[in-house]
């Protein structure tokens, strides 16, 4: 701090008679120069990593940012969850559970029908209700779930199984897309899958039955009670 | 005058800033190392299995945390097979399996409980002592004997937690092989019966059908553990296209399924055998209780392959 004063007074002070000399400023310029250039020989691992540096910053942008907005829910946009995503919880009294969360939906109320809640892991939003049912008769059973899905764009593994239902059928009003399918491990057994919407909720029923007969399907849907 | 004044000034003011451009320098150089050693760090990423050190063991899931990808990935693994015809060339399985779900998010990662509670419930169709107070299912008038869905009843759901405790799964996050096979004899055995099990294990994706087969005619089933496995949801005969439509996922989740069969398909085309596969037939062991398949000589790195007998 001290030189710096000095050398500062020195400037300040230099009186403005003081005889030009066309030399010195040559040679204070050369000596200048060649400052710069001692300045300039930086060791090369200053500059290596410099380079390495910035290429990481530009590769890591141009992998991360991608992926950033691709996370970034745009409006209306369908998104798929796994089921390995969801948290599974009994439901005790679906009308309870219906008034606490204010939804609404038609559901099955039978006594052999039990009820469970799919929420999403990540923010507890309900993201759709499963029911499971047992209709008992003198030949067997039928193993009947519902799928109630409330969570708006919103699809899950199970719904792929419902694609290209190549029927359709109309119940209660409402236009179903379905099919029936003999299960071949076991030879007497059908699988029907139905899917429908009704007031912007969609609806994934799957029967299991020993009988082939679409009067299954408006058996069911009917407990429903659209 | 003025010009010297000038250089003077600038050699005073360019010598102050030549000192702090080299610790600009400097800054710039620390602070890019810094970035260097992050970037390259998340760059890398983590592994997506649990890997423990060579004296412990695999942990076997059913969820994937959100937030959590050291557990794994599923992928969509959907195909067709197009054919002239085709033809089941192979079957053996029992008619219908159990298949339990999970009723509580206090719950987690449960395939391995899961997987012995329908081991359980398989085999409380015989040794009724299993799961107390429960029919497992009933003889249909066709003559086979069916297993209800999992409706939640109490009973069931107390079996399933003291599998979950005996198996020590909410302790460790998982389940290990070791914790599964004691879990499940010291479960069996507080029931008053004995439990043992036996390999069927052939390769990564596939295990030995023969031994399958006889343990189905014994009225025995089997239990998977895998690394990586495929699950099919649906497996769709689309006889007006002629073709079969396959709805699968790939996961890298290590998982436990029972097995309850299996059974193989042969497509052709122009008369020729053009193609043959394979498929168990499989519990999900997934929150839902499904039933599927999962595809032999595919998408899947199997531990181990064990018959299970209860006596």
């Amino acid at each position: 701090m001290d030189e710096r004063q000095d050398n500062w007074d020195r400037i300040i002070n230099i009186s403005d008679d003081y005889d030009y000399n066309p030399d010195l400023a040559k040679s204070a310029i050369k000596k200048i120069k060649q400052k710069e250039l001692a300045h300039k020989k930086r060791p090369m691992y200053i500059k290596w990593s410099s380079i390495a540096a910035s290429l990481v910053i530009i590769i890591g942008v141009a992998v991360f940012m991608p992926i950033y907005l691709s996370s970034i829910k745009k409006p209306d946009e369908l998104l798929y969850y796994t089921e390995d995503e969801m948290d599974l919880n009994y439901i005790e009294d679906i009308n309870e559970f219906q008034k606490e969360n204010q939804i609404i939906f038609n559901f099955f109320a039978d006594d052999m029908t039990t009820s469970q809640y799919a929420s999403l892991k990540t923010s507890s939003q309900i993201a759709y209700i499963n029911q499971d049912l047992l209709y008992l008769d003198e030949n067997g059973f039928d193993t009947i779930n519902l799928k109630i899905v409330v969570l708006s764009n919103a699809e899950f593994d199970f719904c792929r199984e419902f694609e290209f239902l190549s029927e359709s059928y109309i119940v209660q009003n409402i236009m179903l897309q379905y099919s029936i399918e003999q299960v071949e491990e076991v030879g007497e057994q059908y699988q029907y899958y139905v899917t429908f919407m009704n007031d912007n909720i969609h609806y994934y029923l799957k029967i299991l039955s020993y009988e082939y007969s679409i009067d299954k399907i408006t058996q069911y849907i009917n407990l429903l009670n659209f | 005058m003025h010009s010297s004044k000038c250089l003077l000034y600038s050699k005073y003011f360019g010598g102050a800033f030549m000192k702090n451009a080299k610790f600009l320098r400097t800054l710039y150089t620390t602070f890019a190392v810094a970035i260097c050693i992050v970037m390259l760090g998340s760059l890398f990423g983590q592994n997506s299995t649990i890997a423990f050190a060579e004296t412990q063991e695999t942990l076997y899931y059913e969820d994937l945390y959100s937030g959590n990808p050291t557990n794994g990935t599923v992928t969509i693994a959907d195909y067709e097979v197009y054919y002239d015809s085709y033809e089941i060339t192979e079957i053996v399985a029992h008619v219908s399996a159990p298949s339990f779900k999970n009723w509580s998010s206090e719950y987690s990662n449960y395939c391995g409980p899961l997987t012995g509670m329908n081991v359980i419930g398989f085999f409380d169709r015989w040794y009724t002592n299993l799961v107390p107070n429960y029919t497992p299912g009933m003889i249909f008038s066709n003559g086979t004997y069916n297993y209800y869905p999992d409706l939640g009843q109490t009973t069931t759901r107390n079996a399933f937690n003291s599998l979950y405790g005996l198996m020590r799964t909410g302790e460790l996050g998982g389940t290990t092989s070791t914790n599964f096979k004691n879990g499940l004899n010291t479960y069996v055995s507080n029931a008053g019966y004995s439990f043992s099990y036996s390999s069927c294990y052939l390769n990564t994706t596939s295990i030995n059908l023969t031994e399958l087969a006889i343990a189905i005619n014994q009225n025995k089933v089997a239990i998977l553990m895998c690394s990586e496995y495929n699950y099919i949801l649906k497996m769709s005969n689309v006889a007006s296209e002629s073709k079969m439509s396959i709805i699968k996922n790939n996961s890298t989740i290590a998982h436990m399924m029972m097995v309850y069969g299996y059974k193989t398909i042969a497509y052709y085309k122009d008369n020729v055998n053009f193609r043959t596969d394979t498929f168990l037939l499989v519990t999900s062991s997934t929150g839902t209780g499904d039933v599927g398949y999962m595809q032999m000589n595919d998408f899947a790195i199997i531990d181990e392959a064990l018959i299970m007998t209860i006596s």
